[in-house]
Order: C-alpha cells, then structure tokens, then sequence
C-alpha cells in the first residue's frame, strides 16, 4: 500500500525548488533572457496524470520564473488536428508544450510541427529511450517509459498473480475483463500469447489477431485511461490490459488492485513533450525551458514518482511501492522481459490496426 | 388629466430607433432581415459539407500524415469493404428504430395523460417529472445510469438485500437502448403534446358514442390526428439517435459504437480526415434518406375506407 | 307492454357543491320526439350527457328499453349523438365520417356503402361525400353530422344545441328537415336547445329545466297555453309578469290587488293561497286587446295606459304600455293584424283589456 501522503510530496518540493533555483536558471540569470510571458499552455491528461506533472514540474518551475502554468485537458487526439491546423497556417498554437503519447507525437513530428529540442541543456545526461527514433534532431523528447501490465483484481485472484496473458480467455472472467478502446498496447502481448513473436511485428501479426478475436467472445469493456480505475473501483472487471498508473491509481484509493508482467511479457511505450511551431521567440524560449525542467532530476523525480514510471533521467530513485516491480525496470533482466514496437512502426500501421481491432471488437 | 403609461413612451422610443435604423423604405425587406441568420447558418453548415466532400476524396499518407493531392474513391471502397463500418452503420439504424418506436409507444400517453389529465396538481407533477432529467445534461445522465445500475450500483445493491445477483445492467445494447430511450422521451413528449391538445376532446366522445371502444378509438382518431407530432418526434427521436455519440461511449462499453463514433475514431485517433469525412458524409445522406422515406410513408394513409372501397 | 325507449328515475348530478340536475325523472316512448328547454346553465347538456354515458350520475337510474344502462359503456349504447361543436372527424371525408360508426358497430361491410348513400339522400347531400369537412359548409357540415348520427339507426338520438351556431333561416330550415329525417325514420329524438321556437316547433314533448330541476314535461300547446308555473309561462313566449297581493280567497276565486287597481279574479283550477300573501300573474302579450282611448267605448277595459314603445316586426306590432294604475308597470301588448289599423303612436293615451281566464296566477 501507498501510504505517502500529499504534504511529504510538497516537503519534498520545497527543497527540490530550492536547489533548482540555484542550478538552470541561475545561470541564465545574467544573460539576455526573453522576456517571460505570463504563463505557459501545457497539455495534459486529467486525474493523476495531472497531479503528477503539477507537483513535480510546473509548481517549482513557476516558482522559479515566477511563470504560471495553465493547463488545457483536450484529448491529445482532439487536440492533434487543431494544432496541426495552427501550424499549418501559421497561427499561434493553442498550447505552448504539448505531453503526448510517443506515438502521437511521431506523427505530428512527421508533419514537421515540432520545435527542434536539440539545445535543451539536460539532454546530454539522458537514457538512451529519451531519443526519438528515426529522427536526427530533437523534434520531440520522451520523458518517461510505462508498461502495459496486467491488471487484476486482487478478490479474483487472492492467491497468486496470474501468470499468462491467457487467464483473459478463461470463461470465468466473460465480461469482467477490460482493454483500450483502441486495442493499444495490447498487440504484441497478444502476438507472443497467441503463440506468435514479436519480431514478426508488422509483417505476419495472424497469432495476435487470431487471440484477440477469441478475446471479442470474452465480452471485454473497452475503455480509456480514466475508466480502467474506475471500473476496478466499482468492481465492474477482474483483469485488464492498461497502463501502470491506471491500476495504481485505482490501488491508492484503496481498492484492491495488484499488476504483474505475465511470462509472456508486456509492452513498454513512451510518452514524450514537444513544442509546437509558431509561437513568438520569447515565449518558444520559455516552453524549451519548461521542457528541459521537466527533464531535471528533480521534476522528473516528484513527476515520475506521482506516475509510477520510470523517467529518463537517470539516478532517480523509483517510489517505494514500485521497488522491484516489473512492471517498473530498471535492470537489464527488466527490460528484456518487455515488449518493444518501434514508433514508426506504430505509426505508420496505427490505422490498420486500428481499423483490424474495430472490426473485431465491433462485429 | 391620464397618463401616458411609461411603457408606452418606452415603445415609441424604441419604435423611433428602429425606424432611424431600418427606415419604412425598407419594410419590404424585412422578411429577407429576418432570415439572414438562418440563411448563414445554412451556408456555414453546406460550405462545411463541402469541404468534407473535398476531403473524403484524398488518401492519408501515413508517411507524413498529410492528406494526397489527388482525387480517389479509396475512402468510400474502404467503407464498403470494412464489414466494421457496415455493422456500426446498421447498430445505429437498428437502434435508432428501436428507440424510436419504444420511446414514441413510451411519449405518447404520458403526453396523452399529461395533457387531458383534470388535475392540474397532476399535470405540473408530469411535466416536472419530464423536466428535470431534460435539465441534465446526456453525459451526466449517462453518468449517472452507471451509478445506479452498475454492479456496486443502488439496484444491485437493494437486490443484493433480497438475495439477488449482482445483475450486469451496463455496457450493454440493451442499457445503452434504455439510456437513448430515457434521455429522448421529453423531446418526444414535448412535441406530441401540442398535437394531443389541438385535438377536440368532444371526437373522442363522438368516436365512442358511434360504437368505438377506447382502442378502436386511439386508433382511427386519436393516432390520426396525432400524426404531425407522431412524425415529428419520430424523426427528431430517429437523427438524434442515429447521430448519438455519447450514450454509446459511456453504456455501451466500448463495443457497441455507433456511427458517430465511428467517426470520432477516424478524425482524433487515427487522424484520418478523409475517411472520416467519408464517413461522416454517408451518415448524413443515410440519415436525410432514411428521414425521407418516414416522411414519406407516414405522410399516407388513413381510416382504410373510402367510398370506391365497396366490398372490403 | 313494452318499455319506454328511454326511462330517467330520480337522476342527479352533483359538481362538488352544485347540483347541476337535480331529481329528474321522465319517460319517452318510442318514436317521441323531445326537446330540453331551458335557460344557459340549467343542466340540459349534462342530462343529455348523462344519457349518452358521457357522465355518470351521482344519484338514479337512467333506462334505455327497460334495461338500466349504468354499467353500460358509451360505445355499447344504441345511442346517436349530434354534438354542440359537430365533432365531425376533421380527418375523415364526409362519407367516412358517415361510415365510421357502421365500421365500429361492425356492420356487414357489403352493407355499408349502399346504407352510407341511403343517409347521403336523406340528408340531402349526396355527390359530395368525398369532401372533406373543411370543404364543407356550415349546413353541409350539419347534415353529415346528422347522417353521421342516423346512418346505424340506434334506439336514441341525441341532440346537442347542434343548430345554435346556424343563421336565423338556416337553422329553421334544418329545423323542419331534422323532424321530417325524424318523422320518416321512426327515430326516438331528445334534443337540447334554449330557443323556445325550435322547441314548440320540432317537439312531441317539451320539458322545460332551470336550475338543475324539470319544471313541466309536457305537449308543445299545454306547455305553452298551461304553463306550471310562473317561470314557464315568462320563459315561453312574451308574457307579463305581474306581482299581485291577495286580499281574499274563496271557493270562486280570488281578490287581488296591484298598484291601485283591485279586482276578482275567477279561478278555473285549485288554488291555496291565504290572503295576504303574494301571487304572480301571467298575462300572455298576444292575449292583451288594445285601443286608443279616444276611439270611443270598447268592449271594455282592465287598465288605461300610456304608450312607451312601439316596435314594428313586419308580421305583429308589440307595444309596451306604462299603466301606472297597476304600479306602474309595464305591459307589453302583441298586435297580430297591425295592416288592418293605423298604428298607435308613442304616448299615446290606451285602454287595455283582456280575458279573466287569460291571467294565470301562480303561488310564489
Ligand atoms: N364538468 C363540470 N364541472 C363543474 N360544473 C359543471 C361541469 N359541467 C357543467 N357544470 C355546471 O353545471 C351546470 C349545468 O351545466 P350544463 O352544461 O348542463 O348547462 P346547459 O343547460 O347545457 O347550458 P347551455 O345552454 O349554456 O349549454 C352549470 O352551472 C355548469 O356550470
Ligand atoms: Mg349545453
């Protein structure tokens, strides 16, 4: 159980603020720095999500520079055609840095939307998983990895974990089970369960199509992010296929709710920020600053501990509830137990399989 | 000495800076003045369809995410050949149908029974009955289905007591049919009840004392008189389902997609604008096809007796 | 013997407090025709209604052929009815107004369109029973709904004012029709009105209500020339009213004494009053002879006046006198034959004069 309470996060704050004040901006302090805007635009993701990126970036960043931060929630899918309208016809985009999925912002990088992060002074010390692929600048940075686990319900299962991405096809849990809307994150899983491997991923996917049609006649719930909590909260499903952050969620208020990697492993993805085009220098200035905070030890620490994932940023220490999780990796035995699909990969198939998941799920 | 009341003068000086600013000359005109907005708006709404037009000709470019420059049908022949887009196409028919009929079988005597009910206690208690839940909004109705029929829900916990279930209630196509049914019942009654109210009561007792019973009665002279509102409600009832987004995301747990949906799908998660629009598209020319035909055939037909009608 | 066709025992209606009929009891035979008359708000269209099964009494029986028909539901009741506003079904053609009720009394359907013209010529409308209502007008309209009515030839027909809407010749046209229809089909007809013409024209039996009660049930003549009482005889016909105070009573008749005239009144039918207390008279206009006071000696005179009116009607003359012997009271006088004499002229000096057996005097 988590038992950190929101006062020792923000005794925790305070002096990551305090030694922040001294480090990145200090130095700048001296130089001709453009003149802040008021406050920056951030996009985010409701609920936890946005706990996390508050307490741990945007409050010791405006504390700093004295910038205050706004958050917008659109749906980053909503928000995607309107930024790249924006940029497209060089309007000022609607927000200043947008958290995205990796996936997403591949694609908008595609479309060249992005501000090249190339100069941001943190990047140097990141992991390698910080840089996106396919690209030889910056157009967008990864901030922190996340698995796909499986999530149960601990009534269901008081015993032991299970053990196999398998246990959803078993009857006893027809309609207790849950994946995304959109079957992301769930294909390699089903590929290697279904006897398939990974590798063979995009070019011969039939195991992972053929298992998750034999899921459709499971009655799953499909849903997002904020449903998955909800839905264990309310005792609507046993086991799903979602993000750490949703199961932990559903976990810190109270409900008893535990994830594992099964033998077949779990996909691990990235989400990333980037800036967008067209917006004047001083306050491009000030979202590159934003981002290069939240890449800090410092945020990423407080930021990555509200999520539950592990950052980019080396040498953060993971929370307490998450040490030795496999679900959060930091060794080399960790990551070789995930699953991995190249975002440009992702990107270019995402409406083919997309399109594969609907008319299965929908039939 | 009798005053001139303070309205008045306000009138006439409002009558007075309407003339300044429309003069009499151009009276003729202010029909046209009037209808200008609905005309942009009717503007805005086709330029719109025509730009989705354009964009449901050209392909997505999953390179670069950026839409070809050249004509094709590829949208159209994906959604003909996906069976998923035939299937969420025809769940939204099927349900629209369903929950028109159910809603219209469910509006009509609340509308009938609000409207010639004697108490007027009970009247008011009708139409609040009818007005609250319109007040909230679909969302937080939806919502609020999931907290009352869910499996931690209030129904499933007063039938726990007795020893039953829990029972699954939601995310299912028949809870999201009695969302939809739930939510469009006030706009149904709403648009029956004037029609109930033009109809003189003394023909309901001419019909019974010509040998009608209450049935025979409903059927030849209330229903047909109360058609306009009939078709009306029934075609408000049908677009809006056939068009619904919301109730299918919240009661239909994520497998039971309508059109709309569909949609969405297409525009935000797979950033495809041409074959939503595409999609888009072919749900309003079904819609206005489907609309039409009910126009049509509800437009015909009445006692099934006429003069040359001998022998039948 | 057989029932009477419609049999009405003690039946009352109460609205919350007010009792809009109150104890009414009568009987009509087949084939009679009967008209309701009274004033607006006596309870004529809630009789009727009671009848037809619209409303249920709070109190009686009503009987239609000797069986009580309480319990009977409207659509069970061999009853047509011509209602106050037509009802014709606005979305029906004439012709299917006039076969809805064969088609919902389940009558052989070859039957139908053959006894659907029979009414059509009854009524004098045929050629035009594909209109639809709207495309009719207000006598054509009259006519379909009394078709309508007929065409299944129930046991009763029930009138509603249907003719109160129609101009001045049109109804006394459709007046005469409806009783020829009736006469010819046997029908047995209630019919509701407060025009005391239609009344006296149409009717076998008149039954006249204020108040929720039925004052007199009788023939058209005895209603008229024997009213019950006071009411009846000012609400048939032009009738003074006059106020007298009785000062004797005896075996041959009364005493009375109005304004400053005194005279005896000779009574044909039994009579209890005591002297001292008030009676009402009732003189009918057309009963009162009137001349010049300087024509010379008449017959004889009851009262002088003064003329105060003259209102000329093309057929009768009436006159309004002030006899201020009689309290000053006027006294209106109905001239049949004014071509055969000069008109008297307002302010004129009269003498006037009528019957002892004209005055009918009732207890208050
Ligand atoms: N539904 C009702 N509720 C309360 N009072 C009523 C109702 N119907 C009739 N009344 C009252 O009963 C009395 C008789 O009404 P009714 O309609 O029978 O009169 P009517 O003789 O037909 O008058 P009219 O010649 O004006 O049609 C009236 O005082 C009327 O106000
Ligand atoms: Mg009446």
């Amino acid at each position: 159980m988590d038992k950190r309470k929101p006062f020792d996060r923000r005794d925790f704050l305070l002096g990551a603020a305090a030694t922040a004040a001294t480090l990145p901006f200090g130095g700048l302090a001296f130089a001709a720095v453009p003149a802040k805007p008021k406050e920056l635009i951030v996009r985010v993701w409701g609920g936890e999500w946005k706990d996390a990126i508050d307490s741990g970036v945007s409050k010791s960043f405006t504390a700093n520079t004295g910038i205050a931060i706004k958050y917008d929630e659109t749906e980053d899918n909503e928000l995607q055609p309107k930024l790249w309208a924006a940029v497209k016809q060089k309007r000022r985009p609607p927000v200043h840095v947008n958290w995205d999925t990796t996936t997403n912002a591949t694609k908008s990088a595609l479309r060249n939307m992005g501000e090249d992060l190339s100069d941001l002074t943190n990047l140097p010390g990141l992991l390698p998983v910080a840089k996106p692929l396919g690209f030889d600048k910056w157009p967008l940075v990864n901030v922190y990895s996340y698995v796909y686990v499986l999530a149960y319900s601990q009534e269901a299962f008081p015993k032991a974990a299970p053990d196999s991405w398998n246990v959803l096809l078993d009857p006893k849990y027809k309609g207790r089970i849950a994946l995304y809307n959109d079957g992301i994150g769930f294909h390699p899983a089903a590929q290697v369960a279904g006897g398939g491997k990974v590798s063979d991923i995009p070019k011969n996917m039939k195991a992972c199509w053929d298992f998750i049609a034999k899921l459709k006649s499971q009655k799953p719930l499909l849903g997002e992010d904020p449903d998955f909590t909800n839905w264990f909260q309310k005792g609507e499903i046993d086991l799903a296929c979602t993000i750490v952050t949703n199961a932990r969620g559903a976990k810190k208020n109270g409900v008893k709710v535990a994830w594992t990697v099964p033998k077949e492993g779990a996909k691990m993805d990235t989400d990333a920020l980037w800036v967008p085009k067209g917006m004047p220098a001083n306050e491009l200035y000030w979202a590159k600053q934003y981002v290069n905070h939240a890449l800090s030890k410092e945020a990423q620490q407080v930021w990555c501990d509200g999520l539950g994932l592990p950052g980019v940023n080396p040498g953060i220490k993971p929370p307490d509830d998450m040490i030795g999780d496999s679900a959060y990796p930091t060794k080399d035995e960790d990551f070789k137990r995930l699953l991995r699909v190249p975002n440009k990969v992702q990107v270019e198939n995402e409406k083919e399989w997309f399109g594969r998941f609907k008319q299965i799920m929908q039939g | 000495m009798s005053r001139y009341p303070i309205t008045w003068r306000l009138l006439d000086l409002v009558e007075a800076v309407a003339a300044l600013l429309w003069p009499r000359a151009l009276h003729r005109y202010t029909g046209w003045l009037l209808l200008l907005p609905a005309i942009a708006l009717v503007g805005l709404l086709v330029a719109g369809l025509a730009y989705m037009g354009d964009s449901s000709l050209r392909l997505l470019d999953t390179e670069t995410f950026e839409q070809s420059e050249d004509y094709t049908l590829a949208n159209y022949r994906d959604l003909i050949e996906k069976p998923t887009y035939f299937t969420v196409l025809m769940r939204s028919t099927g349900a629209a149908t369903l929950v028109t009929v159910l809603t219209l079988v469910l509006a009509f005597p609340y509308a009938y029974s609000m409207v010639r009910t004697r108490s007027a206690w009970r009247r008011k208690l009708l139409l609040v009955s009818l007005f609250l839940p319109f007040f909230i909004g679909q969302v937080v109705r939806a919502y609020g289905w999931l907290v009352v029929l869910g499996k931690t829900g209030i129904v499933n916990t007063l039938l726990a007591h007795l020893g039953l279930g829990p029972f699954k209630m939601i995310y299912t196509y028949p809870s999201l049919v009695f969302g939809l049914v739930q939510y469009m019942l006030p706009f149904a009654v709403l648009l029956i009840a004037p029609a109930i109210t033009a109809i003189d009561e003394e023909l309901e007792a001419a019909s019974e004392s010509l040998g009608a019973t209450g049935w025979r009665t409903l059927r030849h002279v209330i229903l047909p008189l109360a058609k306009p509102g009939l078709v009306a409600s029934a075609v408000v009832v049908f677009t809006l389902t056939i068009t619904d987004y919301a109730m299918p995301v919240v009661l239909g747990g994520g497998t039971n997609d309508f059109i709309a949906n569909a949609v969405y799908d297409a525009f935000f998660r797979i950033s495809d604008n041409g074959l939503g629009s595409a999609l888009a598209l072919t749900l309003v020319v079904f819609a206005s096809t489907l609309v039409a035909v009910m126009l049509g055939l509800m437009g015909a037909g009445t006692l099934g007796m006429r003069p040359s009608g001998r022998g039948r | 013997m057989s029932a009477p066709m419609v049999k009405v025992e003690q039946v009352a209606k109460r609205f919350g407090e007010a009792a809009a009929v109150a104890d009414v009891s009568f009987s009509l035979e087949r084939g009679r025709f009967l008209t309701i008359l009274g004033p607006s708000g006596s309870g004529k269209t809630t009789l009727l209604r009671m009848i037809a099964g619209f409303i249920d009494p709070s109190a009686g029986e009503i009987f239609l052929k000797g069986q009580p028909v309480s319990a009977m539901p409207v659509h069970k009741r061999s009853i047509g009815m011509v209602f106050q506003r037509l009802a014709l079904f606005p979305h029906l053609t004439a012709w299917e107004n006039v076969a809805y009720p064969l088609k919902m009394r389940r009558f052989d359907p070859r039957e139908i369109p053959d006894r659907v013209a029979r009414f059509f010529r009854i009524v004098k409308l045929d050629g035009l029973e594909k209109r639809r209502i709207h495309e009719l007008s207000g006598g054509q309209q009259q006519r379909v709904a009394i078709a309508r009515a007929l065409v299944f030839e129930p046991d009763l027909v029930l009138l509603d004012e249907p003719l109160a809407a129609l101009d001045r010749k049109l109804r006394e046209e459709m007046q005469v029709e409806f009783r020829r229809i009736q006469l010819d089909l046997g029908v047995t007809t209630i019919n509701v009105t407060h025009d005391q013409r239609e009344a006296l024209v149409m009717s076998d039996e008149i039954m006249v209500m204020d108040h929720g009660r039925m004052l007199q049930l009788a023939p058209p003549a005895e209603v008229y020339r024997a009213p019950a009482n006071a009411f009846v005889a000012g609400f048939l016909g032009l009738t003074n009213l006059l106020r007298a105070r009785v000062l004797q009573a005896d075996g041959s008749g009364l005493r009375l004494q109005a304004g400053d005239r005194e005279w005896h009144q000779p009574m044909s039918r039994q009579l209890t009053v005591q002297p001292g207390t008030w009676v009402d008279c009732a003189l009918r206009a057309e009963r009162v002879r009137i001349v010049a006071a300087d024509a010379g000696p008449g017959t004889g005179e009851k009262a002088r006046g003064e003329v105060h009116d003259v209102l000329f009607e093309g057929d009768r003359v009436v006159y309004e006198v002030r006899a201020p012997a009689l309290g000053d009271a006027v006294v209106r006088v109905i001239d049949r034959a004014p071509e055969r004499h000069r008109l008297l002229e307002r302010g004129r000096a009269v003498c006037l004069d009528w019957d002892d057996t004209d005055l009918l005097v009732f207890a208050v």
